[in-house]
């Protein structure tokens, strides 16, 4: 009975087909639009006597970049090949995103917390930071930042050195641990490092979750971090030495120096994506049930434990897939090195693509750069969210 | 047990009291309350020497036709006029409209009487001093036409028209040679920009999250993944790509640059829209679709009758963020030398006759960009208690 009515509903009235018609057109539609810009990209190219390869990034690039090293490793302009160099971009993109994320968010939550002051100029102050910041346009922030501030700071040859650290029109320079040249590289034992440190904290956290003891897992993580930090450190040999920046007759050497771009690039991000940060904090705070607050208070935990034992960690639930966004938006942002001169990875496949006439590849590997990245922090903030989500029986 | 008549303190002013209560409430803000009052006599102080004493303001008048039109040729000025007016007057009819019986003194009025103080101060030669006045009349014309007879929906409409009207006058050849779109520049070019990116990013933007939210799997792969690529791209990457890709696409070099620019904004935008408008969707309770359906509307009535309306209504706050976002982005357009306001602040930067003027040129500019930024925010604040139905 049911398969004879089935049976009867001719095709054109038959949900089920039309739905699956209508995707098969779409679909075909949509792969003949790929095939119709694919054929076009191709004719184009052919009409520029330009071929679609990718062998050029085995030429050697031979321009110079400014903060030229890939992780550790110095790049030589005349030896190293285009795919060397679009790693040293990489790097320096990586090297201003993670600082970044890291001073944005800790500006971010501050800012946030002094929205919801008690103290109303408190408030206030932190209200007109934000709407100012979020207002105006980054890339004329990161202009402010890199040609009226920095590049207005006094010379080297003026600058005052503040507890050792000049900072300058030629940037920055502060006492740090250097590499020392003849030496193994470090950098990869800080990466091993930190994922001891992780895999560390995910033991300890999933063994809390497992027993109910209190685990302190973050102070587990960062011991066993700085642990391997230090082994590996004797085990190569002491690699890396205390410098201080000393000032010669031509700028400054040692210790650790950072260009004005970098400065520049580094604070603007900072500052912008702080006062996004900071108005999710002040949502997520503000989701937090005030009773939590109340209750909170009448256990006799003080102002500051309130808001870090309590109000903090629920907050953070509601925080994470709006700061992952945030994360996202400043490693995008980062691209804008290219206004003002600072080599990141799309600057230098800029230059690479200008100087080897491959635009249309160099871009195309941009592309996939930066979608490797996002779609890696996407991932880590989702592993992070599913870590931390309020579990409902 | 005698009780003591304590005499009675006197009575604080309110003012004591909200200071007490809100500045000095603890030992802790007491001292953030005297740190903050350090910095901001800090920045009013040092930000007014040199807004008095030490910056050259010469530089923004000088330039203040580049920084509002770009290189739009002189003689061709009357284009920009008349779309200035036109815009002006349905301003007008927009405002007046959503102030329907409400008091007069409003917004509007303040503004337009700031633009004739403004026009009035500086003593403008022959044509300004016509031109300016007409600009703020048509407010004033609009305002009280469309306070008496408008309905907000009919103004809504009229924008519409008046996006191509202002396309047209501002480039057709009308027998005395046109414009070429190289030359609009300025504040006027970021204008087109947000206006066109924000205008033709909507419909591809719902369409992208009605296709990603789709119960058919493979329409809706596809948008997702259009959408998730778009989303994980710099706009500066899918900039500099549409100055590559879309001539070799349509198969001629001699594209227009702003065009090319134009779709890169948009299909960026539509991506994130289309994010916000999913949010939205999903957010609708799935009794409203059912409800249609069985009322006997087919899908295409349930979607533009019953889902979208909610749905959009639920997520202005976040278009508007987009729109803000979208009006900011168009700044990015100077890394592929479009002639926007910040490339113009740029190229004056550079003229060594204003050698060492950024800090005005970008304080100005600012200034400009957070107006705007400011007002569609707050419009969007007015707009959702408008729609809020919930009262």
């Amino acid at each position: 009975m049911n398969s004879q009515m089935q049976a009867s509903v001719p095709f054109y009235r038959d949900v089920k087909k039309l739905a699956l018609i209508a995707q098969v057109v779409f679909l075909v539609v949509v792969v003949l639009l790929i095939a119709l810009v694919i054929n076009n990209i191709n004719l184009g190219l052919k009409k520029q006597n330009l071929n679609f390869s990718f062998d050029f990034l085995n030429q050697t690039a031979g321009f110079q970049v400014a903060e030229g090293t890939a992780f550790g490793v110095p790049y030589d302009s005349s030896s190293d090949n285009y795919f060397k160099v679009v790693f040293v971009g990489l790097y320096n993109t990586l090297r201003v995103a993670v600082t970044g994320m890291i001073l944005a968010t800790v500006l971010g939550v501050l800012v946030g917390i002094g929205r919801l002051s008690s103290n109303w100029l408190v408030g206030r102050l932190a209200l007109v930071y934000v709407e100012i910041l979020r207002n105006t346009p980054v890339l004329v922030q990161l202009f402010v930042w890199y040609f009226v501030v920095i590049l207005g700071l006094p010379a080297i040859s003026k600058a005052q050195p503040i507890l050792g650290v000049y900072l300058s029109n030629s940037g920055l320079a502060t006492p740090w641990l250097v590499q020392k040249p003849d030496m193994p590289n470090f950098f990869p034992v800080t990466i091993i490092a930190v994922l001891i440190g992780l895999a560390v904290f995910a033991f300890f956290s999933n063994q809390r979750a497992r027993t109910g003891k209190p685990t302190p897992a973050g102070w587990y993580a960062i011991a066993a971090w700085l642990l391997v930090q230090i082994i590996g450190f004797f085990a190569l040999g002491q690699p890396l030495e205390y410098g201080a920046p000393v000032r010669g007759n031509f700028g400054v050497t040692g210790g650790l120096q950072v260009s004005p771009e970098f400065t520049a690039l580094l604070i603007g991000l900072v500052v912008y994506t702080s006062s996004f940060i900071a108005e999710i904090t002040r949502a997520g705070i503000q989701s937090v049930n005030k009773g939590q607050t109340e209750a909170a208070r009448a256990l006799g935990l003080g102002y500051s434990e309130t808001l870090q034992l309590i109000i903090l960690p629920q907050a953070l639930r509601v925080m994470i897939p709006p700061l992952g966004n945030q994360y996202l938006n400043l490693t995008k942002n980062s691209s804008l090195a290219v206004a003002i001169g600072y080599s990141d990875v799309l600057n230098v496949l800029g230059t690479a693509g200008n100087q080897s006439g491959q635009n249309l590849q160099t871009f195309f590997i941009a592309g996939i750069v930066y979608l490797i990245l996002s779609f890696t922090i996407a991932f880590l903030v989702n592993l992070y969210n599913s870590a931390t989500r309020l579990r409902t029986r | 047990m005698q009780k003591t008549l304590e005499t009675p303190t006197p009575r604080a002013s309110r003012f004591q009291l909200w200071a007490q209560e809100n500045l000095f409430s603890t030992p802790l803000n007491s001292v953030l309350t005297a740190l903050s009052s350090l910095l901001i006599l800090w920045v009013v102080y040092s930000l007014s020497v040199w807004a008095f004493t030490q910056a050259r303001w010469a530089v923004i008048p000088a330039n203040f036709r580049l920084l509002m039109i770009g290189p739009f040729p002189i003689e061709q000025i009357w284009r920009v006029w008349t779309v200035l007016i036109v815009v002006s007057l349905t301003a007008g009819l927009h405002w007046g409209s959503a102030a329907k019986g409400q008091p007069l003194v409003r917004w509007p009025f303040i503004t337009a009487t700031l633009i004739a103080l403004f026009a009035l101060v500086t003593q403008w030669g022959f044509p300004l001093s016509i031109l300016v006045p007409t600009a703020v009349l048509a407010v004033f014309a609009g305002f009280f036409f469309g306070r008496a007879a408008l309905s907000p929906r009919a103004v809504n409409f009229t924008w519409l028209g008046v996006f191509a009207f202002a396309m047209i006058v501002l480039s057709v050849d009308f027998g005395q040679g046109g414009v070429q779109t190289r030359d609009w520049g300025g504040l006027l070019l970021t204008m087109i920009l947000a206006v066109v990116g924000i205008v033709a990013s909507f419909p591809l933007g719902v369409a992208l999250a009605i296709g990603r939210t789709s119960q058919y799997p493979i329409i809706s792969a596809i948008c997702t993944v259009f959408i998730e690529v778009v989303r994980g791209t710099p706009l500066v990457v899918v900039f500099f790509i549409a100055q590559l890709f879309v001539p070799l696409l349509l198969g001629g070099s001699n594209i227009d640059a702003l065009f090319r620019a134009m779709i890169g904004i948009t299909v960026f935008s539509a991506a994130y829209l289309a994010e916000n408008v999913r949010g939205g969707l999903q957010s609708l309770p799935s009794g409203q679709i059912e409800a249609a359906r069985a009322l006997g509307l087919t899908g295409t009535q349930t979607l533009l009758l019953i889902v979208l309306p909610q749905a959009l209504k639920a997520v202005v706050p976040a278009l508007v963020g987009q729109g803000i976002a979208l009006f900011k982005d168009t700044s990015l357009v100077y890394i592929i030398g479009l002639k926007e306001l910040t490339t113009i602040t740029n190229s004056i930067r550079n003229n060594p006759n204003f050698i060492g003027t950024e800090k005005e040129l970008f304080f100005t500019i600012s200034v400009i960009y957070f107006i705007f930024s400011y007002a569609m925010s707050s419009g969007a604040r007015n707009l959702e208690k408008r729609l809020n139905t919930n009262r």
